[in-house]
């Protein structure tokens, strides 16, 4: 971590990302109201609802639903580990690291440890947000309100940790920043939804991006009274934990098979 | 004497290219080592295959004689190819980088700097480097915690005529200090001035490992040359040692064959009455030589 740490310290195209993120999860705070009317109305559609009359921001409701919203801005932090792990190889410093002394393994332990800073940061910003929202509204809570849905902010961890350690396994398969970012949204807004098509619901939802994303499901339709999850699914998360595990020994599969 | 490399028959195949051919190499404490080749002849394979970048398709090699662990490499410094480093970084960054991944407490990271002559240029970023800044820097990289081993590819790459100058007194300086040295390089002259051993390898096979002065010392020819030419002409013929002569400007440049001496050529001209008035045992150089085993590797 500490080499991972001096090769990013300095890096502006880093402090920008991850600036950007942090901005853009504040500003969706600040506008949380009439940002989650339009998720919605995009999303699923509920129209009778005005979610500015409904406790979106108190406890325990704002850890699901920020979390959800924050999920989208995850692709801003998973463009730091694709550049960072591309510009390794277009300069030949992975290469070099590993003449240096560095072993194949440590080399993908400093950029998953990367992948774990990030996920690290973005979830202490969104439960920092989080509580921010939660006691700025006038409404007496008790502590079990308060910390009794944490379990979202752990997926939130889990989740942005899956997919970046995805963004990192495509970007040692693809070795080209573009290419790789590319293949990430292709995947994720086309290819996936078009499989998802052609198979059976229940396979469906164990595609990685869906098992993903269903970490914080859609959390609104729940205001107009339809069955919506409000807890994390345990299956889910053990097979987004299987995703990222299957991504990290695919990427060191890789990474050790390949000459520098 | 400790064998600080040994590599054994090391094969890679690039889909049907065969860049390395069971190579062997031994290297021990002490040597200046030249892998010498013409282009594509496999060096940077072999020096990417002891560094743990490119992976052999076959074979072995052992660092210290201690197996190819990669803390072993910590103890080696080495510059291959081009000079990599992060652009946005400057040189003292980076080189504070290295020291880190080879776990180097004090690194003297100016002290490096000022002898590879980059100090001045410490604090500016690698991406405004020039090609020869960027080979100093690489240079200094090399020299952190003192290596045992030093590995360079092609090392005088992109420098000016008082940088390639500056990088082979240090080179010698270090390997007088006791230091291997592993040099791969297709300029002839700077192995014949720098290295004590070579080997000479053409698409992945050796052709030739061993001292670079028994290697020179081998095949110069014996330079002789007489006021009565005819008298020479007609003694060189019925001389049974005789191989090849090569006449130019009434200078004879005799091969012998293997196993007659320069001692009974001159001795059997005075007994023929040949006026010698010059005879000397003609040193090789490296080109001729190198040249001699690329045309017999070719034959």
């Amino acid at each position: 971590m500490k080499i991972e740490y001096r090769k990013q310290i300095t890096s502006s195209g880093f402090w920008i990302l991850v600036v950007l993120h942090g901005v853009v999860i504040c500003l969706a705070a600040m506008n949380f109201n009439s940002l989650l009317q339009n998720v919605n109305v995009m999303m699923n559609n509920v129209p009778d609802i005005d979610l500015a009359l409904r406790p979106v921001l108190q406890f325990p409701d704002v850890w699901q639903n920020i979390t959800y919203i924050s999920g989208f801005f995850k692709i801003i932090l998973a463009l730091i580990l694709i550049t960072s792990v591309c510009n390794e190889f277009t300069y030949s410093t992975a290469r070099q690291n590993i003449i240096d002394g560095l072993s194949r393994r440590e080399w993908l332990y400093s950029k998953i440890g990367l992948a774990i800073a990030l996920s690290l940061f973005s979830t202490l910003l969104v439960l920092s947000v989080g509580f921010v929202l939660g006691f700025s509204q006038e409404v007496t809570v008790e502590p079990t309100a308060i910390f009794g849905r944490l379990d979202f902010v752990l997926a939130y961890f889990i989740e942005l940790l899956v997919y970046f350690i995805y963004a990192l396994f495509l970007a040692l398969a693809l070795k080209r920043t573009g290419l790789s970012i590319i293949l990430l949204l292709v995947y994720d807004f086309i290819l996936e939804p078009i499989f998802s098509w052609s198979i059976p619901e229940y396979v469906n939802e164990f595609l990685p991006m869906n098992t993903i994303d269903n970490l914080n499901q859609f959390p609104f339709t729940k205001y107009v009274g339809n069955e919506t999850p409000s807890v994390v699914s345990i299956e889910q998360l053990i097979w987004a934990v299987a995703y990222g595990t299957l991504f990290a020994v695919l990427s060191y599969f890789i990474f050790n098979k390949r000459d520098l | 004497m400790q064998k600080i490399l040994s590599i054994s028959g090391i094969s890679k195949n690039y889909r049907s290219v065969k860049a390395l051919d069971k190579l062997s190499i031994n290297i021990h404490k002490g040597d200046v080592y030249g892998l010498l080749g013409p282009n594509g002849s496999g060096k940077t394979t072999t020096l990417g295959i002891i560094m743990g970048v490119t992976n052999p398709s076959s074979g072995t090699y052992s660092w210290f004689e201690s197996g190819t662990n990669f803390q072993l490499r910590k103890r080696i410094g080495a510059m291959l190819d081009k000079p990599n480093f992060y652009p946005h970084l400057n040189g003292f960054q980076n080189l504070k980088l290295v020291a880190d991944i080879k776990d180097i407490k004090s690194p003297n990271i100016h002290e490096k700097l000022e002898v590879a002559g980059i100090a001045k240029s410490a604090n500016r970023k690698f991406m405004t480097y020039s090609t020869g800044m960027k080979q100093r820097l690489a240079f200094a990289a090399t020299l952190l915690g003192d290596p045992e081993v030093l590995v360079l590819d092609e090392p005088t790459n992109g420098l000016d005529p008082e940088g390639i100058a500056d990088v082979r007194d240090l080179i010698q300086r270090i390997a007088g200090d006791g230091t291997t040295v592993i040099m791969a390089s297709h300029l002839l002259d700077e192995v014949q001035k720098v290295c004590s051993h070579v080997a000479v390898i053409k698409m992945g096979k050796k052709l030739y490992e061993g001292q670079v002065q028994s290697l020179l010392a081998e095949d110069g020819g014996i330079e002789v040359s007489s006021d009565n030419l005819g008298k020479l002409d007609k003694a060189l013929a019925i001389f049974d040692g005789v191989d090849q002569v090569k006449k130019q400007s009434g200078i004879y440049t005799i091969k012998l064959k293997s196993g007659f001496k320069s001692s009974e050529l001159s001795a059997f001209l005075i007994t023929n009455g040949v006026d010698i008035t010059h005879f000397a045992n003609k040193k090789g150089n490296l080109e001729q030589e190198f040249l001699n085993l690329l045309s017999q590797e070719r034959d």
